[in-house]
Formats: structure tokens, sequence, C-alpha cells
């Protein structure tokens, strides 16, 4: 199972879009992987909606959430990250259903 | 000198700052900064009757000098006489700031000037206010939060020649966070309105505004899906009681818990000034059914 520590991945670029685009550019590395990736937040405070939108959250609604939680666990995240980040990956679920909803006519 | 001759010393040009460089009085502070812009070198900027500056006041100030100081041009400042602004001006080191002298590049509690997203100056925002009795890093949260956010906006769309200015002060006694974040970009509606989304176009500064802050598909990013930065701010904010206020190009609206309230502009500001203020410790209850999927 692989690991990625997103102090070490990320280091101090953590907050901007473009810092989250880079890390689901590594997320999407590691998708076809046969295990599931675990990324750990472990010592790191994101407090950043636009990392987390740019890296889960356009996960979100090119991915069914069912694939994501399959594909990727989270670790040792702050509690008012963890919080964040499931607004933002469940809000864009639910655009990601709309517009399916809307192409299917 | 010869007898006969009178000898001309050239006064330097003095603007007078406003009684109070206020959130209220916003406009009065952008239309001193109006005439600070196009004033020659060397202007003097003449506090001395200066009784209050809040922190977006001060921010407007700071960023229309970095202007300035960007066209090559110097300020000099004259402090306030009233003890009490004098002392937040040292403080935060406006003066300094104004006049171009080194400043604290450490002081979380000091007016900045940033040229790039840094995320340990929201950091050591959290860090300080985690210090503070009562208060721990889940009350911090919101504020570097909210900071981070504002900065990322600067940074992401504003293309301001001077980056931004932020200052972020601590009301010991109300327990209060105020923040405000200044840039002399393209401002909010221009932004908005180069995107050619669908009735923005014709909608005034103020609608524009409203709608990036509340409009919940409304965005920033060409071709995504709505920008939740803004409304996060506002939720933020507002759910908490506090009070945001975003004042960019010809529009200005606040908003807290109850009310949005659209200012008259009477001063076109070129950028975005946003304060926000409120209690980061008080207890929020959720709008959203909450559903943990990581």
């Amino acid at each position: 199972m692989a690991r990625l520590i997103v102090a070490q991945v990320c280091h101090a670029a953590r907050v901007s879009r473009r810092d989250g685009e880079a890390l689901r550019h590594v997320l999407e590395e590691h998708w076809g992987d046969q295990d599931q990736l675990v990324l750990d937040f472990k010592d790191v405070v994101i407090a950043s909606v636009s990392f987390f939108d740019e890296s889960f959250g356009v996960l979100a609604q090119n991915h069914p959430l069912a694939e994501l939680t399959k594909r990727i666990r989270v670790e040792n995240i702050q509690p008012d990250d963890r919080k964040l980040l499931n607004t933002i990956v469940l809000a864009r679920k639910r655009e990601r259903e709309t517009r399916l909803a809307q192409a299917r006519g | 000198m010869g007898l006969g001759t009178v000898a001309l010393v050239s006064q330097p040009i003095s603007i007078k700052v406003p009684i109070g460089v206020t959130l209220s009085d916003s406009y009065s502070t952008i239309q001193v900064c109006d005439k600070l812009e196009s004033a020659p070198d060397g202007v003097v900027l003449d506090a001395t009757r200066t009784a209050k500056f809040e922190p977006i006041g001060a921010a407007i100030i700071a960023a229309s000098v970095a202007e300035r100081r960007a066209s090559g041009l110097s300020t000099r400042f004259r402090l306030p006489v009233d003890e009490e602004a004098r002392h937040l001006i040292r403080e935060i080191q406006l003066d300094r700031l104004i006049e171009g002298r080194s400043t604290d590049a450490n002081g979380s509690l000091t007016i900045r000037q940033l040229s790039a997203l840094d995320p340990s100056y929201t950091a050591s925002v959290a860090e300080l206010l985690e210090a503070v009795p009562g208060m721990d890093e889940a009350t911090a949260y919101p504020v570097q939060l909210c900071l981070n956010e504002l900065l990322q906006n600067v940074f992401e769309w504003a293309n301001s020649r001077i980056g931004c200015i932020v200052l972020t002060r601590w009301f010991q006694k109300a327990r209060n966070v105020r923040i405000a974040v200044v840039d002399r970009g393209v401002g909010i509606p221009a932004r908005l309105r180069s995107l050619r989304i669908a009735g923005l176009h014709r909608a005034k500064d103020a609608e524009v505004i409203i709608a990036a802050v509340t409009h919940p598909k409304l965005t920033s990013r060409v071709g995504r899906a709505g920008g939740l930065g803004l409304k996060t701010i506002h939720e933020t904010v507002t759910q908490r009681g506090g009070r945001l206020t975003v004042i960019s190009l010809g529009g200005k609206v606040a908003w807290n818990a109850k009310v949005q309230t659209i200012s008259r502009a009477v001063q076109f500001f070129r950028g975005t000034a946003i304060e926000i203020d409120f209690r980061p410790d008080r207890p929020v209850k959720s709008q959203h059914e909450y559903v943990s999927v990581f």
C-alpha cells in the first residue's frame, strides 16, 4: 500500500489552487494502483478551500465518490480540515450528479 | 545671495488624511488616496488631525503608497497628534511602511505588503491566536481559512502590481479578529464580467460583488464549476455573527448574519478592499447536513 506524506510531497506549497493541482496530479499518478493510496496529513494544517477544491474537488467532479474513497484513504487529517474536505467533495459530487442528469436529458 | 533677491523655498505638497480612516468613512480615505497617487515625489501625507485608524483604512492608504513606490515616487508621513492613533500607527508600523523604511517582516500584527501567497504568514497569525487564553487550534482555524482564501484570490486573479496589503488585528475586549486585505488589481466586477457570465455584463458593480460572494456557481475559474472561496469566507464570518465588507470598483457591499447592505458608491476604487470582522471562538450551528466521506 503506497503512503504519501503530505508534508513531504507538498512541503510549504499547500494553500493555492496551483498547489492543489500539483497534489491532484500526484494522486492521479497512483490512480491505476492495485492498492488503496494512503494520504497522510500528519503535522499539517491546510485551511484552504482552493487547495482542497483543486485536488479532491476536481477529482469528485470527474469520478464517482465511491471510486474516490476506494482509491484514496485520508489519515491523520486535522478535524477542521476533514470537515472542510468533506464539504467540498460533497458540493462537487452534487454538481457532478446535476451535470450527468442534465446530460441524460 | 545678493541684496534684493528672495530665496524661494518650495514647500512640499501636503495631503491631509481624514479625521476617521474607518470602514464607514472608506470613501473619504479613497478620495485622499486618489489625490495621493497623482501627487509628485516627496508629497507629505499629513495625518496630524486623524483620530481613528481602522484596518481597512490603514490598508487602503498603504496600498496607495505602494502604488506610488512602484511608480518611483516617495511619500513622507506626519504622525497623528492623537495619542491613541499615533500609538496604533507605530504598532502596525504604517509610518515605516509609508516612508519605505524596513518593517518587522515577521510581525504577524504589523501591516504587510505581500508579493506572493505566503502560507507562513497565515500560519503565524493562527499561532498567535492559539496563544490567546481560551483560544486553540480549532478557534484559530476559521481565521487561517479566511486569510488563506483572501490571499489566494489576490494572487490567483487580481493582477495587482503591488501584490496586496494585509493587516490583521486582534481586539482583546471583544475577542474579535479583524482582517483587511487590499489589492490594486482589476477588481472583482471587471474580472467576472470579462468571463462573459450570463446576466452579469449589464449588472452594476455591487450586484456583481453580491453574485461573487453569494452565488453558489459563479467563479473566476475559466471553464470550471463554481468557486467556493468567497462563499466560504461569507459563511465562516456571518455564521459567527461577524461582518464581511467588500469594496471593489464602483461597489461597496457588507454582510452580517442577517442583513446585506449596499452602500452608495461615491468614489471609484481600482482594485478590491475586503475587511472581515468576527469572533472566531463563537459557536457555530452548521446549516448543512454534514456527511463524512473521508
